[in-house]
């Protein structure tokens, strides 16, 4: 299998003494080869752990490894680690052209060819002065570099903000094209699920610093379930289950609850209630609407 | 430099040497060009102010002053560290984001700074020679000039020589208006440059530099009845206070590297 395997244990990072932490980790890992969503809301600590795996920055406390080893000044691990941050670390007053030569001589895997592939895919004139470039033609850039390093674990923060629809749809594509020839360790940092979902293998929802689902995609999406029907039947159905989200629109009701176990979807089926499973995006947003409770932050890790 | 070319694979001498061109690239321009310019004006509007301020019958007096040579290279070597360290701080993040180690980045830094250093060192040295080439040349066929002198022991013959008159002393920095040029120039140049990089900390030096010496220029005259003038030219010494300058703003940003976390742009 292609790609770095990343692991955390214990990790914990502080940016203020008294704060609590951006990110506290009990145990995650990512397997290598495949592609892993890292998903979260606004200030949820994604970008906090893709910094401290590519070696950015240092966990406070914990265990950090890629490949085995802590990446902090740790050489083969940074040769290996592509990481694409959404403000861009790019020298903005330089021309595209001179950002992808740049990255070329940094880093020996780069393909300077598919960079300009790519560039061309998603329109970018390499002519173009950075600081002149609009918001998605930045966030494109970001894609070009990403894909472009063919690093064993490329690390992608954000980067489809401010890309159009078919920018978008090229940048699935390409990241599906590069990960069929080249396969390595993808993970896809956003808070827009929707765009990125088909491509998961993995997903990791963090909240609050803390990882709050790890697993495969059904796995993850199978975490809630969404039950429908006649409003007293829904409501009874409600009764002692760990509810995210609930409506009701005339004698109809529906209430999405946690399912950790399955057991849920199985009662409300015996309850003769419409089951269904929301979208990955739903199933996001209702678990990330509140705080963690303790049965919902105790499966996290036992997923991978 | 050992300490970034040994260690595992991915440190060594590629990641330094692109490190090194990076930070060259990002910082030869300006530091170039400011150094250059700079002192080329610097030298030239001294000539230039010889040849039009100095009285007829007067003594005409080269000498090359460490005090003055000390000013002009800290006012530009300061600016010259400002865009450094600028350059710096926007270089070591896109450094690792592309796989460099701190460490190798460091190692580029000091290759670079050494590098630059010893260039510009060699550059303003020629620079400095030429303007006082350039300043003799002109004192020697300007009318009325009886001598010129470049050294201190002439210097004492020629207070001798004239010592029952009227004395001037006379710093390019203080006097010449061509001086006010020059630093015109360079905000020229600066707000040209900064059409890219954006004003910072340099801006208000440069900005400063205009109005003292525009002040200066205006407030000096030189007296009809003068009958010695000095004229004091940057030393070629002062180049290599830049350099020690720059070795300094090296070991600080080493030392500043090792421990700065690089945290998201967003933050």
């Amino acid at each position: 299998m292609s790609g770095l395997d990343v692991s955390l244990t214990g990790a914990v990072v502080r940016y203020s003494r008294r704060g609590a932490p951006a990110l506290d980790v009990a145990d995650l890992a990512w397997s290598p080869g495949l592609v892993h969503g890292l998903l979260g809301r606004n200030g949820s600590g994604k970008s906090t752990l893709l910094a401290v795996v590519a070696g950015f920055q240092r966990a406070g406390a914990g265990q950090v490894r890629v490949g085995g080893d802590d990446p902090f000044e740790h050489a083969p691990s940074a040769a290996g680690t592509c990481l694409v941050r959404e403000g861009g670390d790019v020298v903005t007053s330089d021309r595209v052209r001179d950002v992808l030569r740049t990255a070329a001589a940094l880093r020996k895997s780069f393909d300077l060819a598919a960079a300009a592939h790519l560039a061309e895919r998603f329109e970018l004139s390499r002519r173009s002065f950075v600081d002149r470039l609009s918001r998605g033609q930045r966030s494109a850039l970001g894609v070009v570099l990403g894909l472009a390093s063919r690093a064993p674990l490329t690390l992608l923060d954000e980067v489809t903000l401010g890309l159009d629809a078919a920018a978008r749809a090229a940048f699935a594509c390409e990241l599906a094209r590069e990960q069929a020839e080249h396969p390595r360790t993808v993970v896809v940092a956003t808070h827009l699920v929707d765009e990125v979902e088909p491509l998961l293998d993995r997903v990791t929802v963090l909240h609050a610093g803390r990882v709050l689902l790890a697993g495969d995609v059904e796995a993850a999406r199978s975490r809630v379930v969404a039950a429908s029907g006649p409003a007293p039947a829904v409501e009874g159905f409600a009764v002692g289950r760990d509810v995210v989200a609930s409506r009701r629109l005339g004698g109809t009701g529906e209430v999405v609850v946690t399912d950790p176990d399955g057991q849920s979807r199985l009662a409300a089926e015996v309850a003769g209630l419409r089951v269904g499973s929301p979208s990955l995006q739903d199933a996001l947003v209702h678990l990330t609407s509140r705080s963690p409770t303790p049965s919902s932050l105790a499966s996290a890790g036992a997923g991978r | 430099m050992s300490v970034a070319v040994v260690g595992a694979p991915g440190s060594g001498w590629r990641s330094v040497r692109a490190a090194a061109s990076l930070m060259l690239w990002q910082a030869a321009p300006w530091v170039l060009v400011v150094l250059v310019l700079t002192s080329l004006l610097f030298n030239g509007s001294a000539a230039w102010g010889a040849w039009r301020g100095a009285p007829s019958g007067s003594v005409l007096i080269i000498q090359g002053d460490q005090g003055t040579a000390t000013i002009v290279s800290v006012f530009v070597g300061l600016a010259a560290l400002f865009s450094w360290m600028r350059t710096v701080r926007a270089v070591v993040p896109v450094l690792v984001a592309g796989g460099v180690t701190r460490r190798a980045a460091t190692g580029g830094l000091l290759i670079s700074v050494a590098a630059l250093a010893a260039a510009t060192t060699a550059l303003l040295t020629l620079v400095a020679v030429a303007g006082a080439a350039l300043q003799r040349g002109v004192a020697a066929v300007a009318p009325g000039r009886s001598d010129v002198v470049t050294d201190d022991s002439a210097y004492a013959s020629a207070v001798t020589f004239t010592a029952d008159a009227p004395e001037v002393y006379l710093n390019p920095v203080q006097v010449f208006p061509g001086f006010v040029v020059a630093a015109l120039g360079g905000a020229l140049l600066s707000a040209a440059w900064y059409r890219w990089r954006g004003l910072g900390v340099i801006g208000v030096l440069v900005a400063a530099g205009v109005v003292w010496s525009a002040y200066l220029g205006v407030a000096a005259t030189v007296p009809a009845d003068a009958s010695r003038l000095f004229v004091v030219t940057g030393s070629p010494r002062g180049p290599f206070i830049y350099l020690g300058a720059c070795l300094v703003l090296a070991l600080a940003a080493w030392l500043v590297l090792r421990r700065v976390p690089l945290r998201s742009p967003a933050r």
